[in-house]
């Protein structure tokens, strides 16, 4: 599964640590997340999805082979 | 593994602390036999095994136990900030601490005879706890720190 993360971070201009404060995670856990090493949780995703605004398959999306 | 099964974050500053003076102990009562004074007194006889109060040394009891206390609350207690990515590799590290345990404890049982096999199994009651500690401080705070400093 990959996911647009580092992308929507970049439209908002925050960094990583400021989206982990945002949605209560720690900073390590967003950077796993935009190094596609750790696949995140239900609720993590819809998290992340409301503080960007947008639905989660449009930030998370599988691959040929998941 | 649940949040609330960890202890407070303060308790892995109270582990480092006692770790130094346990491990210190728990040499000098195992290697040099050395007794705490207010730790043992005169008994006249010795019998059983099981809550012997006749056992009249209790120095190599109290180090053994200082010694997992403080393993334990460096091992478990909490992040500043805990997730469940935080959660997942804890599991991880305490599965691979298990495996290695039992690898330790295999080889030991293969390689080791007689009175060396003591040893082995002496050293076996730390190392799920020593290993998990390794394990998890590595990924957490050693390849954290490195992701920490390609992002920036």
């Amino acid at each position: 599964m990959k996911n647009t993360i580092k992308v929507e971070r970049a439209k908002k201009d925050i960094t990583q640590a400021d989206l982990a404060d945002a949605i209560g995670v720690s900073r390590q856990t967003i950077n796993a997340m935009e190094a596609g090493k750790y696949v995140p949780s239900t609720l993590l995703s819809l998290k992340i999805a409301r503080y960007f605004g947008v639905k989660v398959e449009d930030i998370f999306v599988l691959e040929p082979g998941d | 593994m649940l949040n609330s099964l960890l202890l407070p974050n303060k308790f892995r500053k109270v582990g480092f602390i006692l770790l130094i003076p346990a491990f210190i102990l728990l040499n000098a009562v195992y290697m040099y036999e050395y007794s705490i004074p207010f730790m043992s007194y005169e008994a006249p006889t010795q019998s059983g095994n099981f809550l012997d109060f006749n056992n009249h040394d209790f120095s190599d009891e109290l180090a053994l136990l200082i010694t997992f206390f403080s393993l334990f609350c460096i091992a478990f207690s909490k992040e500043k900030k805990e997730d469940e990515y935080l959660q997942g590799i804890r599991l991880r590290a305490l599965q691979i601490s298990v495996y290695l345990n039992y690898l330790v404890l295999v080889l030991g049982t293969i390689l080791i005879y007689g009175g060396g096999y003591m040893y082995v199994l002496f050293g076996n009651l730390f190392t799920i706890l020593i290993i998990f500690i390794i394990v998890y401080y590595y990924q957490v705070h050693i390849k954290g720190r490195l992701s920490k400093e390609e992002q920036s």
